[in-house]
C-alpha cells in the first residue's frame, strides 16, 4: 500500500470520527468536561487503533513479496510462504489491533511451530 | 533444527503477550511500584486496557528476566569473545587507584591492560623498535 493510499484512507476516517463527536456534542449540549473528554477520548481511540492497525499491515503487502526471498539462518534455503494467520492485540481504550502475517517455513530444515498469538 | 517464522512479527518486533507495546510497558512499569492486581486496575483506569492481574505478572515477571540476562551479558563481556592465541611477546601494565562510594565508602579498583608488543623497523633507520 502506498504512503498515499494510507493517508486517504486516515483522512476519510478521520472525518468519521471528528463528524461522531460533532454529532454527540449536538445531543449532549450540557455536557460537562469530563463527558466531552470521554466522548472524545473514546472516538479518538478507535481512531488510533484503525491507524496502528493499517500502518502495521501496510509493511505485512510488502512482506508477501519479500517473504519470497526470504533465505533460511540455518541452512541458506529459500524459506516457503505456509499461510497466514492473524494476531489480535488490545491497546487504548480497549480497542483491539489485528494484523494479518505470513508464516514461514525452511522446507530443508524441517518443520516449524506458530508462536503463541 | 527446523523453525518456522513470521517475518512481519520480526520486522515489527511485536511484544509477547496480547498488548501493543505502549500498553504493555505501561503495565509492566506500574507492576514494578505497585502490586500486580493494583497495576492492572490502574491500567483499566488510566488506559482502558484490561488485563487480568496474573497477566501483570507474567509480563512484568518476563520484561524482568530479559533485563537480567542483558545485564548478565554487560557483566561478562569477555564471555562472547573467541580465544586468540596469545602473542610471542606481550606486554602488561597495571594500576590501581581507591574511589569513593555510595555510603562514605571506598573501594579499590584495579585496571590492567595487555597489548601485544610488535617489532617496526624504522624508515630512514636500521633500528628496530618495540612497540
Amino acid at each position: 500500500m502506498q504512503p498515499e493510499d494510507l493517508q486517504a484512507r486516515w483522512n476519510a476516517q478521520g472525518e468519521d470520527i471528528f463528524a461522531a463527536v460533532a454529532q454527540w456534542r449536538e445531543t449532549h449540549p450540557h455536557a460537562t468536561l469530563a463527558e466531552i473528554e470521554h466522548a472524545v477520548d473514546e472516538q479518538m481511540h478507535r481512531l488510533r487503533a484503525r491507524m496502528i492497525e493499517q500502518a502495521a499491515q501496510a509493511s505485512a503487502a510488502a512482506e508477501s513479496e519479500a517473504s519470497q526471498e526470504l533465505v533460511c539462518e540455518q541452512c541458506g534455503q529459500p524459506l516457503q510462504a505456509r499461510g497466514r494467520a492473524r494476531r489480535r492485540w488490545q491497546t487504548h481504550g480497549g480497542q483491539q489491533v489485528e494484523v494479518e502475517r505470513t508464516y514461514v517455513t525452511c522446507p530443508q530444515c524441517g518443520g516449524g511451530f506458530f508462536p503463541p498469538g | 533444527m527446523g523453525a518456522g517464522f513470521f517475518p512481519l512479527d520480526k520486522e515489527l518486533e511485536v511484544p509477547d503477550g496480547h498488548l501493543l507495546p505502549h500498553a504493555q510497558q505501561t503495565l509492566v512499569s506500574m507492576s514494578s511500584e505497585l502490586p500486580f492486581g493494583r497495576a492492572a486496575k490502574h491500567l483499566e483506569r488510566t488506559l482502558g486496557v484490561v488485563v487480568h492481574a496474573s497477566t501483570a505478572r507474567r509480563q512484568t515477571l518476563a520484561v524482568g528476566q530479559r533485563i537480567l540476562e542483558g545485564e548478565n551479558t554487560q557483566a561478562q563481556p569477555l564471555s562472547a569473545c573467541p580465544e586468540e592465541n596469545a602473542s610471542e611477546r606481550m606486554a602488561m601494565s597495571s594500576d590501581g587507584s581507591m574511589v569513593p562510594l555510595v555510603g562514605g565508602v571506598w573501594a579499590e579498583v584495579k585496571v590492567v591492560a595487555i597489548g601485544e608488543v610488535e617489532r617496526r623497523r624504522r624508515k630512514d633507520e636500521d633500528q628496530v623498535v618495540a612497540t
